[in-house]
This record gives C-alpha cells, structure tokens and sequence, in this order.
C-alpha cells in the first residue's frame, strides 16, 4: 500500500497507473509482413489453419485502409513501426501464485489485480494479459469442477480447438473492418471464455490487459461463448504505462450467446490518455460484437472509457434469437485533449427482441466525445423496442460533445425511441456544494458520478467503485 | 460517359447559350460552381448527407437541350384567390418578364430581370450565393445551369399583408427534361412578410429539376415560408434551401411533402447573430415505391439563438423515407436552445424510415435536445376511437390526419393551410 | 337491456372474470363496487370490445343482439358507451372533427342524414353546456393537454353527444376535486332517462350521492359475491368489503 501511495505521488497524480514493468521482453522486429504473421503464428505452435486463417485476413488487410467517418483527427499511423509481439521472456508455466515473476506480480499489485490467494474471497478468477501474451488464469481448478472453461486463447487453441474453430471469427469476422483484419493477422494472445450448458459462473470471471514494452502494439482476442442457459459476468480492465509515444491498441472481443443464456460484460478501460498538452497516449481502436444466438439470449455491454488519446469503439449486439434482450450502458469521459467516438449498434432480427441504449458522455478541457450508435430493425424482427438516451456534459468551453445516432427501421411493428440531451453542469449547482464546504473539484466529481450513476449501478461492485475514482481522477485540472 | 462528365461537358459546349444576356459576375460564379462540382463530383452514398440520395442515378442518362426558352402550356392556376402577389416560374423560368411592386412596397418578379436590373441588380449581386454552399454538388450543379428564377425583396420595414407566391411548375410532353431555378428572399430590416413556394408538375415526360433558395433574414424581421411539393411521380427534386439570419430576426419554415415525386430538401438555417430565432416543421408523406429524402440543419453561430424542428415522417408501401439532422453549435454560440424532433410512422411491412437526428456542440452553455421515434398508430387511441363508434379504418386515417396536422397548421396563409390539408387527405388515402 | 350470463375472461393467460352475471334494464341505474384489483375495469373493457381480453365462457346480450360477436365499433353505434378511467390522448385530432365524425357514423348506422356543419356545431354547444365544458377545449385536439377533470368532463360531453342506450363509467370520479365531481355527476343524472340505463364503476360512495343507484353490486375476485340497493354503498363506506369478503369465503 506504502509503496503505491509513493508512485501514485510521484507521479503528481496525474496518471495513476503510468509505471512501467522492469521486465525482460521478448520481442520480434518492427512491422509487419507476412513473415511477421507466420513468426507470431509460429511462435504460438498454432495449427495450420489458424496460420491460414491469419494470413488471409492479413492479405485482407492490405486491400483495406483506415476507416475516416468517425469525428476523430486520427494523426497517421505507420503500421511498419510498431511491434507486433512482446512477451515477458519469464514464460509463465506456473503451477502456483509463488512462482510468478516478482516483479510481475508487484505490477499486478499495482494495478490492483486480485492476482492474491485473498482475493478469492472477492470471487474473481483473472486472467491477466500483459502486452500480448497471457500470464496467468487463477482459479482455473474451480471452474473446471464446473465444466468453465477460462484459460489465455493460445491454449484454448491448443486445448480445445474445436470450439476455437467454430466460433472465432464468427461474430467478428477478419474482413468486418481494418483493425479487425488488422488483429485478425497478429493478434498475440487474449482470452477465452467457455460457460457449458445450464451452468451459471459462481464468480466474475476478469481479464486485465496491460500494454508495458515501448512501441509495441497490443491485439488482444476475447472469445466468450456461452452455452444453453448458461450465466457469466465477464470483467475487462485496460492499463497502460505512461509514454511520450503513441500506442495502438487493436481488440476483438467476440461473443455467443446461446439459447436462455446470459452475458454481462463489463469494461473499465483506462489505458493512458496523454499529457496535458496531449502528448502520448493509446489509440484504442476496439471492435467488440456479441451475439444473442438463440431464443431468450441476453447480453449485456457496460464500459467506463476514460482513458486512451483516442478512443473508437462500438460494442455491439445482434439480436437474432427470437425474445432477446440486449443492453449498452456507456459512460465515456474525456479531457485534455482526448477524443472519444464511441457507441453501439443493436441489430433487430428476431421477433420480439429489444434493446436499451444509455450513453453518458462528459467532455472536459480540449476534448472531443462523441457517441454514435446504429438502431437497425431488420424486415422480419416483429415487435423489435428499443429505447436510447443519450446525454452529454459538458465542462468547460473549448471541448466538444457530439451524438450521432442512426435509425433505420424496416418493420411496422418496431417502435425505436432516441432521445438527448445536454447539459453543464450549472453555477448554482457548484455554489450549493462551496457552501456546503466541498471544494469545487470535489464538487464536480460528485456530480459527474451523479450523472454517471445509471450505468455505473451497472457494473459489478468491486469496479463500480473503481470506475468512480477513476472518473474523479480523470477530471483533475479540468476545472477552475 | 460517366454523370459528372456528361453534366460538365453539356456545361462547356453549351456556355453561351446559358449564360446569354446575363451580368458577367454571375456567370463568373456559374463557372465557379462547375469548378467546384468538377473538384468534389457528385455525392456518393458515402457522403454522409447523400447516404440515401442517389443523385448519380437521378441525373445519368440523356437531356433534352434545356437551355432554349420554350413556351410551356399554363397550368391551371395554384389557388383560386386574389389576395396573394405571384411569380411565376415555368421550368425554372419566369413566365413574366418584368418585375412588380406590391401595394406594401415589396419588388418580386424574375431573378434574370432583377440581377440585370440598374436599381435591383447590386442588391442581387451582393446576396445571391452568399448563403448557399458551393461544396455541395447538387447546389453547385443548380447553380452552373440556373438561367433564372425568382427575386423577392422586401425594403426596410415593409410589412406585408398578403402572401408572395413562387408558383414553380414543371412540365414536359415527352423528352426527358432538366430544369434549374434559384430564388432569392432579401428581407431588410424589420420587414415581415410570408413566401409561398409551390412546387407541382404536369405532362408525360420525366423531369428532374435542381432548385437553390437563399432567404436572406434581416435585423429583427420576419419571415414565414412555406414549402409545397406536389410533384407527379415522374418529375423528381432536388431543393437545397439555405437561410441566414441576422440579429433578432425570426424565419418559420413550414414544408410538406404530398405529391408522389422524388423530393430531396436540404433546409440550413444559419443563426449568424445573437437572438435569432429559428422554427422549421416537415411533413412527408410517401407511399408506392416512393422515396423522400430530407436533411435539416441548424447551426447555431452566435450566443443568444433559439432554433427548432419537427420533422414527421409517414411511409407505406416499399417507401422509403430519410431523415437527416444537424444540430450545430460554434464554441462562442453560448446559451443556445436547440430543438429537433423526428417522428416517423411506419405502415406497412415493406416500407422503412431511416432517421439520423445528430448534435454537434463546442459549447458548454446549451440546452441542446433531439429526439427520434419510429412507431406506429397508437393502439390504445384507436381502441378509444372505435368506442366511439369510429371504424377502424375511420379511427386510422384520422389519428394519421391528426399526426400530419402538428405540421400542416403551421401554414400562415389559412388558404394555403386547407389547400394543403386537402393534398394531404388525398394522399392519405393512397397509403 | 344488457344481460351478462355466467361471463369469464382472460388477459395474458391470467383469468380475472370468473362468472358474471348482471341484468340491466332500461331506466336503471347501477352501481359496481369492489376493491382494487377485483376485475371491475375488466368488465367494462370486456363488455366495450377491447381485444386485449379474452371471452372464455359466458353470453353478452344488449338489446337482444349477441353482444360479443360485435365489433368495438358496432357496439358502439348500438348505442353502448363506455367513458375511461384514463382517456387517452389523441395528438393532432381535433374534438370537433372527432365528434363529427363519431355523431355522423351512428347516425348512419341509424339510417339517418348526417348533420350539416351548423346542426353539428349548434349540438356541440348545446351538449358541452350540460358539464359545463369550455368550447375552448372542444376545438382542442382529444384529450390533449386537458388536465384530469377536464378529461372525465369531455367523457360526459361525449356521452351527451352519443346519446348512448347504455353507459358504463368506469371510475369516472378518479382524480376529481369536490366542484368537478359536482359538475361530471349532475351531467350524469341530466342524462338519464327511463329509456337509457347507467352502469357506474366507483371505489367511492360520494358518487352515488349524485347518482343514486338503484342497485349496488360489490365485485370480487372477478364474481359479484353480494348485491344490494343504494344503503350497501353507504355500509361499504363505512365498514369496508372485509365482512362481505368474510362471508364470502
């Protein structure tokens, strides 16, 4: 704790979990070839389709170019001068806690991973992945009495790769867009995730990524499949070292929902935003779809996003079993000079389907947030709902909150509901909070997670507390 | 040829003609708008404000020479009433030559007479195109073949009490027809007054026609527009309307659309100074295979302003109907109010609505709200109605009547209000 | 005039009518009472036409016909008029053109000329007197924006214009202050004449102050357990339903 608290001062506050790993990398040569994808391949002693599977989703990639709709100033990315695989060279084959890497383990300490054998009283089985490769699953023996399968997606590959093979890319296919061939062709280790039929996940089941070794890119794969009546609550959590470089960060979370099945999946993404005068930062550019594939399916996407320099991200949901239910809660913050686009898109396909938006968008010092989400209710989605609301905060005058929703209903039946609206936080406001002796910074933390509540209620405890820290965190200098 | 092609090439070959007997400076800026359509091409389903508009398809294809004046046959007058002054525009060009001046002082008549005018022409030098945005194809397409069209002007605190009418009607016996017209609204300081744009078409032949309309709104005046669009299936539009006001002024915008042509209607509306006022309502209503298309855009350049719009949207059959909005807000446009509204009701199962209400906001000081619903009548309303010895079908068309009504009552002119009431029942009736 | 035999209904699945029987003859007047929940909105709704619910079992006759093959529409113009709890609101749509309408298809179904606009608006006048209704609201689109009185008002105008054989009021004196309880309640009786007949749906006695009963049937469990004259409102009031339910079960 003693030591924690002396980083987080050294560090003037401003970015708390900004400390690099003093760990031993393995790291191939900047950019990217096909010999590159094949080394990355290699090195994972995958089989032959899934080399196949990489390359032809790189030679995809090569015919793709970067994606400009969205209401970002993307600088250009040389995609030749990045790293596309580091592990730390301490290769985890570990049988318990002890035998992980001290200093890895500090890291995790750090960031607050409930890496320890104490943490099993919170209930949460980690797999932590740390630039690309996956370190440790804990818990794995209790999930596995239940038939759970949550191990890195490299052994999933090797373990069971019949369930690999028929669901990757299902959702998310490699040519959906260019940073989804991109990951599809290097994407270095991630997660996976397997919940058996009727069995409901006894704990929350997280995986934490960090981004450590300079000038590497991170491309993260999450697969989540779960099984007839099945239940799981996934956690995600995203840190970064602090860096004057920027940093790409290019994840594909898929997910199955089957027939009665439920899946809640919950992000807090914290990945450093830059300095103050916009310096460094990760280029967070995540596609995450999930499927409700069966009757009864739901599924669930709540994220905080107050971290990257850019964020371009839309968990998504396809609505294909008949009475599925879907949701998407946001709260995505920026400062400085952070941009944000970010939403959701929720496709109607079966009948009596619905989904619910909430996207709470709080904009701070120079920063640019915009949400744009996709309401689409395709011809045979009978009694398709969904009700959006979207609001945006605004602090300060040089930032810009934006909302760009889209509505395109094919059947009469639908009824689809958008509403937004925004707002600042108002004089009066902070004035009763002075006179009350709150400080102003105090004041506006308050009333941003007032704001934010909603989708905050959404997240598991253990984050929903984190998030509101980070939320205060993120708004420090922003007022005043 | 590809469309662009055709388009610039018909415009080279054809110069002369076109530009004949007009000032230098406007066929200077003609030449600056075919610049401009030749630098960023016709829009594409990429462009976000074109994503439902297929204009290449539109104008592909072979045109009659639409540069010779050809006396068209009258259509059957547009209102039965006295009390309103006209101008008539056949194919884009005024069927009389001279301009008038109403009772209350206000000039209107043909823009080629004004813009060549000793006393009208400065005035139309100084405020046509200084609205409009060239970067957009279709306005600049408009503006590098327009020959005429329509100029009002209402001088400082003319207040006018009968209605100015643009009668805009299109027709063509056989051959496929292009037609261009741009009209301008120059309302001085504190004048008031009330424009009619009509838009209806005749004969066999398809048309399509590219209209541009400025409304340039002075220091604290007035202005109430109303748009029609009654269109024969074969005749389609494209009508970019762009309005500016200034200080203190207020513009009320009322457009529906009940014909069974192709309508695609940009409305921006510049707030330029602080407390301007702003209110735009749409109605369209499209059945059959129809396709309407409309884009509405406030943007909010000074502090002080207040802007709202109601687009409602009704489509049956296959129809398509599109909405795209825009809330702008520039960083100093402090205490800005901002409304938008799109309700759309959708009637059958093949038919679909496509609505894109959007904010933009670099302000903190705001109250900025949109809204979108896609839905279909109200079950319990008709329950309600049928107790009261309604039928269904009776209880249907009144609740969609009633739903057209929030747009249509806004007409300023009680003529013109039933006029279109009647259009929108018998539209009502094919859906 | 209306018979109800042995009537059961469902909504979801879920059955709230369990047996009703109910005889209403010309120039009576009915009063239905019993505790939340125990099926009364449901017998008005059921006996109007809503498809929401689900006739079972049972037989419905008014004036003779077989009342559940009937259309809501048909029922109506019969002359079966039904005034909501929660009227609802109608954007856009007129009252007078409304009513026009509504007048005008039961005149038809009648075998009569539909009014001129000067005979209808000389009715419209002459009826929204009877509850003292603004002409302000009528020339308002239904129910929109009219507070909670004004609604129950507008419900009794309308029944003044419908001139209804049968009127069922479900709980048409919720949410109203003492005057305009006074005003909908008075209109009420105004109404009444031996020809037609009343069917009132209240929690309350203090409607029946106005429009006095000649019958009190208490509702529970989706069955009328007891039926008396107009003293059983006034035992109601004062004691609850406890001891009739006691006795019931």
């Amino acid at each position: 704790m003693e030591e924690r608290d002396k980083i987080i001062a050294d560090l003037g506050n401003e970015y708390k979990y900004g400390f690099t790993t003093d760990i031993e990398t393995e790291t191939i040569p900047r950019g990217l070839n096909e010999d590159v994808v094949r080394l990355i391949s290699q090195k994972k002693g995958e089989p032959e389709w899934l080399t196949a599977y990489r390359l032809k989703a790189y030679n995809h990639w090569l015919t793709m170019t970067m994606p400009t709709w969205a209401h970002l100033d993307i600088p250009e990315i040389d995609y030749q001068d990045i790293i596309y695989y580091a592990a730390p060279r301490t290769k985890p084959k570990l049988n318990s806690m002890d035998e992980v890497d001290p200093e890895l383990r500090r890291t995790f300490d750090k960031l607050g991973i409930p890496l320890e054998e104490q943490m099993a009283l919170s209930g949460v089985a980690v797999d932590a992945v740390m630039d690309s490769v996956s370190v440790k699953t804990t818990f794995k023996e209790v999930l596995a009495e239940k038939g759970i399968i949550f191990c890195s997606i490299s052994e999933a590959v090797r373990d069971y790769p019949e369930l690999v093979r028929k669901y990757l890319g299902s959702v998310v296919p490699y040519a959906d867009n260019f940073f989804t061939a991109l990951n599809a062709a290097v994407f270095s280790d991630g997660s996976f995730c397997y919940i058996p039929k009727g069995v409901r996940c006894p704990m929350e089941l997280s995986t934490y990524f960090r981004i450590n070794a300079a000038g590497t890119g991170q491309f993260e794969r999450t697969l989540i499949v779960a099984d007839e009546g099945s239940y799981v609550s996934y956690l995600e959590g995203c840190t970064a070292p602090q860096r004057d470089e920027n940093q790409l960060h290019a994840a594909v979370v898929e997910i199955v929902v089957l027939k009665d099945a439920e899946v809640k999946y919950s992000t807090v993404q914290n990945w450093y935003p830059g300095d103050k005068e916009g310096k460094g930062g990760i280029y967070n550019f995540v596609t995450k779809r999930g499927i409700c594939k069966g009757d009864n399916a739901r599924l669930s996407w709540t994220q905080v996003e107050t971290g990257s320099a850019i964020t371009w991200k839309y968990p998504s949901c396809i609505l294909a079993g008949d009475n599925s239910v879907a949701e998407f809660y946001s709260v995505a913050m920026t400062n400085n000079f952070q941009q944000a686009d970010t939403g959701t898109k929720m496709i109607h396909i079966g009948r009596n389907t619905r989904s619910r938006i909430v996207s709470k968008g709080i904009s701070a010092g120079r920063s640019q947030n915009s949400y744009r989400g996709l309401v689409r209710v395709a011809k045979g989605a009978e009694n398709a709902r969904n009700y959006s609301q979207c609001d945006s905060l605004l602090i300060g005058d040089k930032c810009g909150a934006h909302t760009f929703p889209y509505m395109d209903v094919q059947n009469p039946s639908a009824v689809v509901e958008h509403e937004a609206t925004t707002s600042k936080i108002s004089e009066e406001q902070l004035f009763y909070c002075n006179q009350r002796g709150l400080s102003t910074e105090d004041a506006v933390g308050l009333i941003v997670n007032g704001y934010a509540k909603e989708v905050l209620s959404k997240l598991p405890m253990e984050f929903a507390v984190e998030a509101q820290k980070l939320l205060a965190i993120s708004l420090e200098g922003s007022v005043g | 040829m590809p469309a662009k092609q055709n388009l610039l090439d018909n415009y080279l070959s054809n110069i002369d003609i076109i530009g004949e007997g007009l000032p230098v400076w406007f066929n200077a800026r003609r030449s600056d708008a075919a610049a401009s359509l030749n630098l960023h091409g016709l829009p594409t389903a990429k462009q976000e404000q074109y994503l439902h508009s297929n204009i290449e398809r539109l104008v592909e294809g072979e045109w009659e020479q639409y540069f010779v004046t050809r006396r068209h046959p009258d259509p059957t007058p547009l209102l039965p009433e006295a009390d309103a002054y006209r101008v008539e525009l056949r194919n884009g060009r005024a069927a009389n030559e001279a301009l008038k001046v109403s009772a209350e002082g206000a000039i209107y008549g043909s823009l080629c007479t004004a813009a060549c005018s000793a006393e009208y022409g400065a005035i139309v030098e100084r405020w046509l195109d200084s609205a409009a945005d060239m970067s957009d194809a279709t306005t600049a397409l408009t503006r590098m073949f327009v020959q005429d069209g329509a100029f009002i002007y209402l001088p400082a605190g003319v207040e006018m009490q009968s209605p100015i009418v643009i009668d805009s009607a299109y027709h063509t016996d056989g051959e496929s027809e292009m037609c261009f017209a741009q009209a301008l609204v120059v309302a001085e300081e504190s004048a008031r007054g009330e424009v009619i744009v009509t838009h209806r078409s005749e004969g066999a032949g398809r048309i399509v026609v590219g209209f541009t309309r400025e409304a340039i709104v002075g220091k604290a005046a007035d202005i109430k527009i109303t748009e029609l669009y009654d269109l024969q299936q074969n005749c389609s539009i494209v009508n970019n309307n762009y309005i500016t006001q200034t200080g203190k002024s207020h513009c009320a915008t009322m457009c529906c659309k009940t014909g069974d042509g192709y309508v695609r209607a940009a409305y921006n509306t510049a707030l330029t100074e602080p407390e301007a006022v702003s209110d735009v309502w749409a109605l369209y209503l499209c059945s059959g295979e129809e396709h309407c298309d409309i884009n509405m855009a406030a943007r909010h350049l000074a502090p002080d302003c207040r802007s709202y719009s109601l687009v409602k949207g009704v489509a049956s059959g296959t129809a398509m109907g599109s909405f795209a909005g825009m809330v702008y807000v520039a960083q100093d446009a402090q205490r800005t109010d901002a409304q938008q509204q799109s309700r759309n009701l959708l009637l059958s199962d093949t038919a679909r609505i496509f609505t894109q209400p959007q904010l933009e906001i670099y302000a903190d000081d705001v109250k900025c709200t949109h809204g979108a619903t896609v839905g279909q009548l109200d079950d319990e309303a008709i329950y309600y109605m049928r107790q009261r010895g309604l039928s269904e079908q009776q209880a249907r068309r009144l609740q969609i009547e009633g739903f057209a009504y929030d747009v249509v009552q806004h007409c300023g002119c009680p003529n013109m209000c039933r006029y279109i009431s009647e259009l929108t029942a018998k539209k009502l009736e094919k859906m | 005039m209306l018979s109800v035999k042995n009537l059961h209904a469902n909504v979801g699945g879920k059955e709230i009518l369990r047996g009703i029987n109910l005889e209403v003859r010309a120039g009576e007047v009915h009063a239905i009472m019993g505790p939340n929940g125990s099926g009364k909105s449901t017998l008005a709704s059921v006996l109007a036409g809503n498809e929401k619910f689900e006739v079972t079992e049972g037989e419905v006759t008014f004036c003779g016909q077989n009342l559940l093959e009937m259309s809501i529409e048909e029922r109506a113009r019969e002359g079966l008029f039904l005034g909501f709890q929660y009227p609802v609101e109608i954007p856009g749509v007129t009252m007078s053109n409304f009513m026009k309408m509504a007048v005008n298809e039961q005149r038809k179904h009648r075998g009569q000329e539909p009014l001129t606009a000067g005979e209808f608006l000389k009715l419209m006048r002459e009826k929204s007197a009877v509850v003292e209704l603004s002409s302000k609201l009528t020339s308002r689109s239904v129910n929109e924006g009219f507070s909670g009185g004004e609604k129950k008002k507008n419900e009794i105008f309308q029944m003044a214009m419908l001139d209804p054989k049968l009127a069922i009021l479900d709980e048409t004196d919720s949410g109203l202050d003492i005057d305009a309880l006074r005003i909908v309640a008075t209109g009420v009786t105004k109404l009444h004449t031996p020809e037609n007949a009343t069917v009132v749906i209240t929690h309350y006695q203090r409607l029946l102050d106005y429009i006095v009963p000649d019958f009190v049937h208490v509702l529970y469990k989706g069955r009328i357990i007891h039926t008396g004259d107009k003293s059983l409102a006034l035992k109601l009031e004062a004691e609850g339903y406890d001891w009739l339910i006691n006795d019931y079960q």
